[in-house]
């Protein structure tokens, strides 16, 4: 038997172990994000139907008393099917996010399988490999298919704009939502083989999970405030990230808003303000860079879990079986 | 190590926290190649922790073992690979059937013998597509036997794998494991409470106490330098090994001797006299020597 043939023959036995192991969570969360994602998909069509983006934005030219009724058809639908779908598709990578990595290694230890399991394997770490793998590909590939779902609904919500160049439901839509859910993943496994229980691991890999993402959240969004561009709009382009708002004075200077107000006290007499010749501008990340910060972030992500996952062959290479 | 020595142990030391007790103390041991040792101990005598170590489940505190020749905590794919283990309890996946258990052993262990191990399970109308929380307690660990058999690694360490189950069970397990292991000359490592169980099985006896080993010998030599003698009467400090109760109450004690008074021991005898002594020395109380076998 050559090499490619037992490696083949390898990876054909640890997906269809990985299929019996988790045949629960691989059909549930399958059949989940497939509802979803079609519902995703469903919204965005009915969104598109309306045709509010084509007939009532930019120079379309419908009748006012027309956009007036496909308005609040639009937004009508914004407010309802909207919020549902996309919430709990972005919320569903997460949850099995943590529901298969927790127990990936804990399970074993805490059923006592890992006993068998580690006096058969010569090497623990590649056991690790061979069942972390299968899960990463598992959750990447659910997490792509709801984050591309929401996509679509992104380019629905906000018609005129490129959906591939805006800044708009960043982190929870695309590739990223996709790294993000591995990342949870990540430190659920790595709970797991640190703890060697199922339930502490997934509460706490809920809890890590959060902060994690939260304080990587901020603190991209810090690093891209340090990106940002003056926008000569209020509020930047569409599909930018706004970053905040500043005000140009007649001689170019950019203030921000404790300044002018020190410089030019509002006053109660009715006044204008700013006075003529002060313009509002707008700090922004440009929509052309969503595809580097997407990829930044990703990487990012992808180098945090590798992380926790080496910390995780590292507790199995040194702990006991459970 | 010389090459008819399958495991060895230098010194070795096990204590799980600092400040705990130790599970294992100063063991020494050189079990040969091809022998079926069973290795016999109450409950906290530091059977498994020794066993454990040879599988590289736990690191010894002090000391060395070797697993035919190979150190666990140097070489632990080394050691894995010429061990056959057998669990205290059985440990199989629910979700899986026998045939994807052996069919796991066969993508870690290059050389199983997975025809073998399907022949052996047949053998005892154990179904390999049924999935192993279908099966009994003694199935299950049948199932574990044909998995470490099948590794065709030269040393088994069975880990209590008797304790859960029935009297027909127990002989039918003992039966497969001893004509497996004779028949390809493994080295067999099996810890028991059930001394009449292992006493057909097994051709050595390592008796374990307190962490420390108390008797070391063949079978053969257990049964024949033993006596037993009323144990009310005086008896001599350096014949007599421990006193225990014998059936009905009556006070009975080992002795080391060929021959002499009393009769010869049985291997529970054996067993119980040196346990007694492993309590008597390590708490200095003669007085204990009942208790200890009880």
């Amino acid at each position: 038997m050559t090499a490619m043939t037992a490696m083949r023959r390898h990876t054909a036995f640890d997906l269809r172990l990985a299929w019996r192991l988790h045949r629960f969570e691989i059909l549930g969360f399958g059949v989940l994000v497939a509802f979803l994602g079609a519902a995703a998909i469903g919204v965005a069509g009915l969104l598109d139907a309306t045709g509010y983006g084509r007939l009532c934005m930019g120079d379309a030219g419908a009748q006012p008393t027309a956009c007036e009724a496909i308005g609040r058809q639009f937004y009508g639908y914004q407010q309802s099917l909207v919020p549902m779908v996309q919430g709990l598709l972005a919320f569903a990578p997460f949850l099995l996010a943590a529901l298969v990595g927790a127990p990936l290694v804990a399970r074993e230890l805490e059923r006592g399988t890992s006993r068998l399991a580690w006096s058969l394997a010569p090497s623990r770490v590649r056991w690790f490999v061979v069942r972390v793998v299968p899960a990463v590909a598992f959750v990447f590939f659910l997490a792509l298919l709801a984050g591309l779902a929401l996509d679509r609904l992104t380019a629905a919500i906000e018609p005129g704009t490129d959906a591939a160049r805006s800044f708009s439901g960043f982190g929870s839509r695309g590739a990223v939502l996709a790294a993000r859910a591995v990342f949870v993943l990540a430190i659920g496994v790595c709970l797991g083989a640190l703890l060697g229980r199922m339930l502490p691991a997934l509460l706490l890999a809920a809890v890590v999970g959060w902060i994690g993402l939260a304080g990587g959240s901020y603190v991209h969004s810090r690093w891209l405030a340090t990106e940002a561009v003056i926008s000569p709009t209020e509020t930047g382009s569409p599909g930018d990230l706004f970053i905040d708002q500043r005000i140009k004075d007649p001689d170019g200077r950019i203030m921000t808003w404790d300044e002018i107000y020190a410089q030019l006290p509002p006053t109660d007499d009715g006044a204008e303000w700013p006075p003529a010749g002060y313009t509002f501008v707008s700090y922004v990340v440009p929509a052309e860079r969503l595809p580097f910060v997407q990829a930044r972030e990703v990487a990012a992500l992808a180098g945090a879990s590798l992380l926790f996952l080496g910390v995780g062959a590292v507790a199995v290479r040194r702990r006991r079986p459970g | 190590m010389t090459s008819d020595i399958a495991l060895e142990a230098h010194g070795i030391g096990k204590r799980y926290r600092r400040g705990r007790p130790w599970a294992l103390r100063d063991v020494d041991l050189a079990i040969p190649a091809g022998s079926i040792t069973a290795l016999v101990g109450p409950n906290g005598a530091g059977k498994s922790t020794l066993i454990k170590g040879y599988v590289g489940f736990e690191r010894p505190t002090e000391g060395r073992l070797t697993v035919a020749g190979v150190d666990p905590w140097k070489d632990r794919g080394g050691a894995v690979r010429r061990i056959g283990y057998v669990p205290q309890a059985a440990s199989l996946y629910r979700e899986l059937t026998v045939s994807d258990h052996l069919a796991m052993a066969a993508r870690w262990r290059d050389g199983f013998d997975t025809r073998a191990a399907e022949l052996r399970l047949d053998q005892l109308d154990i179904p390999l597509d049924a999935r192993a929380d279908e099966l009994s307690g003694g199935q299950q660990a049948q199932v574990g036997l044909a998995i470490a058999l099948g590794t065709r690694a030269p040393v088994l360490l069975l880990d209590e794998p008797l304790a859960s189950l029935d009297p027909l069970a127990r002989r039918e397990f003992l039966h497969v494991m001893v004509d497996a292991v004779r028949e390809a000359g493994t080295t067999a490592l099996l810890s028991s409470h059930v001394i009449t169980d292992i006493e057909q099985a097994c051709d050595r006896l390592l008796v374990l106490g307190g962490g420390r080993t108390l008797l070391d010998v063949s079978m053969e030599e257990a049964r024949t330098i033993h006596r037993v003698e009323d144990g009310d009467g005086p008896i001599d400090a350096g014949r007599l090994v421990g006193r225990f109760p014998g059936q009905g109450g009556t006070l009975l004690a080992l002795v080391r001797d060929a021959s002499g008074p009393g009769r010869p021991a049985t291997l529970e005898e054996v067993v119980l006299g040196h346990l007694a002594s492993g309590r008597r020395t390590r708490d200095g109380d003669p007085r204990m020597d009942g208790e200890a076998a009880a």
